[in-house]
């Protein structure tokens, strides 16, 4: 019975001893923007059709979640840190006595994307519109080695000649033109290489360690 | 069986499977969910009282705008007071006696432990109602990515 109580205490230990050495995420958010609406007078497929426009403006393959619903859902492209950091709904619903009504609401990843959601949503509903948009802004420029993402030429410290291009859209080229992703939120590295990699990024964005790598970037 | 009962051989096997698992961590997605539009058989009011009392009940803090018809609420704040859950329930009045209820969800997962398209059952539970879809059930409710 000790003994047994004594293999008990090691396995908890154990696990008490990997937790803390696995860290926990660093923090990230989201912030959700909504309250324009407009009142059409036309049939829902045409709030329908410039729905779908007007998010294809801003984010990438527009869908109706349900055929015919009205319900139009979008994501943006990939952000720096190799996932979309944006999204954008257009819902149309019909009226009663004719007509339509169109809602829209957004939501960004802080403080990964670049624009608020409030800025996102104004330009969407004034594209569905037909009204002045402000553009959105834009990433700031990569230099080196940001903690915010992992492009850039990374060599393994423990495997000769490896190596890795990593580029802004999320994808990563090795050595041997082999191709896979990344991905990083707050200092959690993703490498989808043969599989899928968990690492983390050093605090001052050169070192990836972790998955069964240890690659540097020179900045 | 004999390398197990070796306490060192069995505390180094414990931890390599407790790292194995803590560090099985999914990539980290920005969901956003569009539950089923609700109507309702009563003034638009009802939809707002019903709006705010559900995404307080499910999040914290629900708010609104100064017509009071579209709702929003975020989850629990962390250390650096950012949210990884949010939801919208926008209200509209279809005549003077019945309303359209529409609910938007998002999620940042992780860290957030419930995806968004969970957090939009439990708004649309807490919320009641009849669901108002527009055409049958597609395969999925939501997109996420």
């Amino acid at each position: 019975m000790v003994k047994h109580v004594g293999r008990l205490a090691l396995i908890a230990i154990a696990a008490i001893v990997a937790s803390l050495a696995c860290g926990s995420n660093a923090s990230a958010g989201v912030e959700i923007s909504t309250g324009i609406r407009y009142v059409g007078t036309g049939p829902i497929t045409e709030c329908s059709t410039k729905a779908q426009s007007a998010l294809s403006t801003y984010m990438q393959d527009p869908t109706e979640v349900k055929p015919g619903s009205g319900d139009w859902l979008a994501f943006g492209p990939k952000g720096q840190v190799g996932a979309p950091t944006s999204s954008a709904a257009a819902r149309c619903y019909p009226l009663p006595a004719g007509g339509y009504v169109i809602t829209f609401t957004c939501v960004v990843q802080i403080p990964e994307n670049p624009y608020a959601a409030d800025a996102l949503c104004l330009d969407v509903a004034h594209t569905f519109k037909g009204l002045p948009v402000t553009a959105l802004a834009t990433p700031a420029p990569l230099t080196g080695c940001a903690t915010t993402n992992l492009v850039g030429h990374w060599t393994s410290d423990d495997k000769p000649g490896l190596s890795f291009d990593m580029t802004v859209n999320g994808e990563l080229t090795d050595s041997d033109g082999v191709s896979g992703n990344w991905g990083l939120y707050g200092n959690n590295v993703t490498l989808t290489y043969y599989g899928t990699h968990s690492a983390t990024l050093s605090a001052d964005g050169k070192h990836i360690n972790g998955g069964g790598y240890s690659l540097t970037r020179k900045c | 069986m004999r390398i197990l009962r070796s306490r060192p051989a069995l505390f180094g096997l414990a931890l390599a499977l407790a790292v194995a698992f803590s560090s099985a961590k999914a990539p980290a997605a920005l969901e956003m969910v569009l539950g089923d539009p609700v109507t309702g058989t009563a003034s638009v009011t009802e939809c707002e009282t019903k709006a705010e009392a559900a995404l307080n009940s499910v999040l914290q803090n629900a708010y609104s705008d100064d017509r009071k018809q579209q709702w929003l609420a975020y989850g629990q704040l962390d250390s650096q007071r950012h949210a990884s859950a949010a939801a919208a329930i926008h209200c509209y009045p279809l005549t003077d006696s019945s309303y359209v209820a529409t609910f938007t969800c998002s999620a940042q997962v992780p860290p957030n432990t419930e995806t968004a398209t969970t957090l939009c059952a439990r708004l649309e539970a807490a919320f009641g109602g009849k669901s108002a879809a527009l055409s049958a059930p597609a395969s999925k409710g939501g997109a996420s990515w």
